[in-house]
């Protein structure tokens, strides 16, 4: 993979360059846009970064470059970004950053570099080998050498972390999952609101995936229309949530056997609740699912292999307030196959 | 009132004895209904289906007690308000958590039609541990939410600062695009008095309604029972059958019990029989005892707490003494069905309230005068509603309401037969606002006195009268004349402190002590200013005022005593009832003011630091603060060493509490002296700009017996321990070894050993 970086901080564009370049990838960075294009045409690039302020040039250059993809980072609000995501296919991911001054997290540029670089390999789609069901989140571990597929739990968290998977077939074990993932949070000692907030997002996605995720043989939905029905779902449609910490941050995953989320359901669900908060009505929720996930969470991460699976990954900086959680920009990943 | 508890009613059979997700309580009351929720409003939860039981004017939320909100919840909860703001006049939402805020912030429309009254701010204290909730109103909080900034405030655990959760701009969005409002006087004397929320000063006042039927009188209480309780003025004129429905009284003080005895008493000879009906059960258990009710005294009725296991319903049953009363004297409560399901109701009151009923004296009354009671109430609420809305459209003074339908104030009926010149009103026109009282109807002098003219409402000024200060103050309106004479005089002193601190020349002083109060002063009276109508902003300046008069009285040495020199009330009829402008002058003479001045100057110095009495003025901004020592200078010492600044109060010294500027000097020595014998630690109590009160300490070392060698002339040389190094040996900038008996300049090892 070639990248250009465009950071007008020096400083931040070459160490986020030395991330790229550690997974392989070549990196340019440039910290003047006048240099982009020139930059852009000399190496041939496949990946263009920059801040959200730059998202015009971005969007403008992706535009003009039919094989070039877009990462953005930002340290505002989220909705300046998902103007950028909704308008160009070709920009599925935002890295939420502390201010100007601060790259974005290490972890997660790594991560989405390796991912981007795999996914221009074009292998084959399949499965993740490593998101089992074995009981044992870290055997979520990808051992994917191009990184293209959905990472486990042990992509997000430190070495060493602890956590757990259960299976969800009924209300009753959604209920319950929900709780322990609430007493799991409540075990760290961290203020009793981060625990009911990821209690709350537990719910949320455990929601999606048991009502809104599961069709019939015709692929009509079995059971979104009616949320207050108590619903038992078949070995085959359970859904899993794994809830893993290792201290410093919560990593919530949720995953359907149903592969049914399309990029427009997560960027029109988040636009809608950041614009105002609009209900929509129309699948039988609220509407408003997106903006739980995007207001309990640091980053989300949406991995659908159509007709296969969905993973939705939520993840928390415990290290921050919730003071500083608040105005904290949001990352968000959206990886389809 | 009924009260009632269920939990949605689709909601899934419990598997197991699992409390339910979501309780919603309700209480009613007329035309006001409550509705409490707690736990978790998800999917399970029919918003439609409960938003189309409402019923009635004023529906009121309580969501303090909503843990969590899903998505769909949501969507439920929209259609609930939706369904519930047709079908009554206003929706208010009261006490929100802070995941309702959330939600407020998030979801367009989430309040339907309803206004926030009052909600929770997330605090933090990382000292302890410990997450809190502080609860402000968008009334008397306006401006706090407008600033999106709260303050730090002392945790209630462990008393260090704790601080707002989460980013004011973010979570005051909603709320700062919601006009202020206050809320409606029923609506807040329901929540104050039936549900014992916190609201305003106001709602909890006492209302009487009265109604008199042949020989029977009527009066309905709401509110507080409190010291103001006006037993006297109720007891005026009552004679033959009296019935005191206390359904809706509220709190109960301890002075306002005291008071309600009095009243009894005082109406025991007059009255044939006096009886008490809706008696709620913290009034029964606190006042009707044997000796609370007197010869004459019976409860009629009373309430109990009654829970259904088959529904899972509580509700608040009438009990009628009389009907029950074989039963009641074994301290056992009647049985009763559930009206929902037929099932068998369970008394749900404590054993305390239990043991009380055996006592109660059986009603000697027909069965139609518990009947009537409820017309008696309808009548005295309606004519109270019609007395209002009459008063409302109406501009000019009204007519003193027949004392045989209903009054809002009865007891000030009496006082309403000297009707007075239409002089009076031209005097008094600068009360007559259009939504305010208008027409004078008594006055406490036949001329105004030539003193209060010019004066504004809630204003004071002073003159120079030969060479001594002479400073009048008037009155807001206000419902009692006691009270607007009061506020008239604190408005008096309050201009006079104001005045003395004008005359102050010390340079010290004047840049430390008037930066203290100046700014919040401004601004309340700005406040006041700007909006007159605030019930906020004048109560604001009153209590100011207040807090400073009693200040001045209290540091004055006497000069400056609580009687005004000259005094003038008048009394208005208009659209709130009767109300008083009142005005005081108070005064000083030369010599007076020229002492006053002296001493709140007088500056006093140790540890390093010049300091000056507490100046009244400062209780503007701290209105707990009644003495203390300002600290207007600073030298190298002890005081500035632990961090204290100028401008801090010093309010105690170890525990002493420090009245002045010369106590401070003298505590401070001693304290000094003290830990330089034993060791230990100096500690001082002092306001600093935080609103409450820090601690600042220091540990201080004893002083060795031998100095170390070749160290001889430093006191402190031989000191131990962690506490700072005292610039000059350890004592804070004075020197202990004088006051020890130690001299000034070199000493030997034997007398540097304070223990000689």
């Amino acid at each position: 993979m070639r990248s250009v970086i465009l950071e007008r901080n020096k400083l931040v564009g070459r160490k986020v360059a030395r991330w790229f370049a550690a997974t392989g990838a070549t990196a340019v960075p440039v910290d003047d846009p006048g240099q982009v294009a020139a930059a852009l045409d000399e190496t041939a690039a496949d990946l263009l970064c920059a801040d959200t302020f730059d998202g015009d040039l971005v969007a403008e250059c992706i535009r003009a470059r039919p094989g070039l993809r877009g990462l953005l980072w930002t340290a505002e609000p989220l909705r300046r970004s998902l103007r950028y995501v909704a308008e160009s296919a070709r920009i599925d991911n935002v890295l939420g950053r502390r201010d100007f001054e601060s790259p974005p997290r290490a972890r997660e540029v790594v991560m989405v570099a390796r991912r981007i670089a795999g996914a221009a390999k074009r292998r084959p789609p399949h499965d993740d080998p490593g998101a089992g069901r074995s009981g044992d989140p870290s055997s979520g571990r990808s051992n994917d050498p191009t990184g293209a597929h959905a990472p486990g739990l042990a992509a997000y968290l430190d070495w060493g972390f602890t956590g757990f998977e259960l299976d969800v077939r009924s209300s009753r074990e959604r209920d319950d999952a929900v709780a322990r993932i609430a007493d799991g949070v409540h075990a760290l000692a961290v203020p009793r609101r981060v625990g009911e907030m990821f209690g709350e997002l537990a719910h949320e996605l455990l929601m999606n995936a048991m009502y809104d995720a599961p069709v019939d043989a015709h692929g009509r939905p079995r059971f979104a229309g009616d949320r207050k029905a108590d619903i038992v779902l078949d070995d085959g449609e359970r859904a899993t949530v794994r809830f893993g910490t290792d201290g410093s941050r919560l990593a919530l995953q949720v995953r359907d056997p149903f592969g049914r989320l399309e990029r427009h359901h997560v960027v029109d669900g988040l636009a809608r609740g950041l614009a105002g908060g609009e209900m929509d009505r129309a699948h039988g929720g609220a509407g408003l699912g997106m903006m739980v996930c995007h207001n309990s969470s640091s980053a989300m991460f949406f991995d659908v292999v159509r007709g296969r699976h969905t993973e939705v990954t939520a993840l928390f900086e415990l290290d921050l307030n919730l003071r500083e959680f608040r105005t904290q920009a949001r990352s968000l990943h959206f990886w389809s196959r | 009132m009924e009260a009632a508890t269920h939990q949605p009613t689709n909601a899934p059979a419990p598997l197991d004895a699992s409390p339910p997700k979501l309780t919603i309580e309700k209480f009613a009351d007329a035309g006001i209904a409550c509705l409490k929720f707690a736990g978790t409003i998800d999917e399970s939860f029919e918003g439609k289906r409960l938003g189309d039981t409402a019923a009635g004017d004023v529906l009121v939320l309580d969501l303090g007690g909503v843990k969590k909100i899903s998505s769909f919840g949501i969507r439920e909860w929209v259609d609930f308000v939706g369904a519930a703001s047709k079908r009554v006049r206003s929706m208010v939402l009261i006490e929100c958590a802070p995941k309702v805020v959330d939600q407020l912030n998030m979801v367009a429309n989430f309040a339907g039609g309803g206004r926030v009254f009052s909600f929770y701010a997330p605090f933090r204290c990382d000292y302890c541990d410990s997450e809190h909730r502080v609860l402000l109103q968008v009334d008397k909080d306006h401006e706090t939410i407008k600033s999106m900034k709260l303050a730090e405030r002392p945790c209630p655990s462990c008393k260090e600062g704790m601080y707002f959760d989460d980013d004011g701009a973010t979570y005051f969005s909603y709320l700062l695009g919601q006009e202020k409002f206050e809320l409606e006087p029923e609506v807040a004397a329901f929540l104050s008095s039936k549900l014992s929320y916190a609201v305003s000063d106001l709602s909890r006042k006492l209302r009487v309604d009265k109604v008199i039927e042949g020989r029977t009188t009527y009066l309905r209480l709401a509110g507080d029972l409190d010291g103001m309780f006006p037993r006297e003025k109720l007891a005026e004129g009552l004679e033959g059958t009296v019935i005191l429905d206390v359904g809706s009284v509220g709190r109960i003080e301890p002075a306002g019990a005291a008071e309600w005895r009095g009243f009894v008493q005082m109406v025991s000879p007059l009255v044939d029989a006096l009886y008490l009906a809706s008696v709620p059960a913290a009034f029964l258990e606190k006042l009707c005892g044997r000796e609370d009710l007197g010869p004459k005294g019976m409860v009629l009725t009373f309430v109990l707490p009654f829970a259904c296991k088959a529904c899972g319903t509580t509700t608040q049953q009438t009990i009628d003494v009389e009907a029950h009363h074989d039963v009641l004297k074994f301290a056992t409560a009647p049985e009763l069905r559930c009206t929902g399901c037929k099932g068998a109701l369970q008394c749900a009151a404590s054993e305390n309230l239990m043991s009380l009923l055996p006592e109660l004296p059986k009603p000697s009354h027909g069965a139609d005068l518990v009947r009537s009671i409820g017309m008696l109430r309808e009548r005295a609420v309606q004519a109270a509603a019609q007395h209002k809305r009459s008063d409302k459209k109406s501009v000019q003074p009204i007519a003193v309401p027949e004392q045989r339908t209903s009054l809002l104030v009865p007891f000030l009926a009496a006082s309403l037969a000297v009707v007075l010149a239409a002089g009076g009103y031209l005097a008094y026109q600068r009360f007559a606002k259009s939504d305010e009282p208008t027409g004078s109807v008594q006055r406490s002098a036949q001329v105004r006195p030539a003193w209060s003219n010019g004066l504004e409402p809630a204003t004071a000024s002073c003159t120079a009268a030969d060479g001594g200060l002479a400073c009048a103050g008037a009155s807001s309106l206000a419902p009692r004349q006691d009270e607007a004479e009061d506020e008239a005089a604190d408005a008096a002193l309050e201009a006079l402190a104001h005045a003395i601190g004008e005359k102050i020349a010390d340079a010290k002083w004047q840049a430390v002590v008037p930066a203290l109060y100046r700014s919040t002063r401004d601004a309340k009276l700005a406040a006041f200013k700007t909006d007159p109508a605030s019930a906020t902003a004048r109560r604001e300046v009153r209590d100011g005022r207040r807090t400073v008069a009693a200040s001045l009285r209290a540091s004055s040495g006497g000069i400056v005593h609580g009687t005004p020199a000259d005094r003038y009330w008048e009394e208005r009829g208009g659209a709130d009832g009767k109300r008083f402008a009142a005005f005081a002058r108070v005064g000083v003479t030369k010599a007076e003011l020229a002492k006053l001045v002296a001493a709140y100057a007088k500056p006093s110095e140790a540890l390093g630091a010049t300091v000056v009495d507490a100046f009244p003025l400062v209780a503007w901004r701290y209105p707990k603060l009644e003495r203390g020592a300002i600290v207007v200078g600073l030298a190298a010492g002890q005081l500035q060493e632990i961090g204290v600044d100028k401008g801090y109060v010093v309010l105690s010294i170890d525990g002493r509490d420090v009245g002045d500027g010369a106590a401070f000097a003298r505590l401070a020595l001693d304290e000094v002296g003290t830990l330089a014998i034993r060791g230990g630690s100096l500690r001082l109590k002092v306001q600093t700009p935080d609103p409450e009160p820090r601690e600042f300490s220091a540990a201080v070392a004893a002083v060795a017996v031998d100095p170390p060698p070749g160290d001889p002339k430093k006191p402190g040389g031989g000191r131990t321990g962690p506490g700072p190094t005292p610039t000059n040996g350890g004592s804070g900038g004075v020197n202990v070894w004088d006051r020890l008996g130690g001299g000034g300049g070199a000493k030997g090892g034997g007398r540097d050993d304070p223990n000689q």
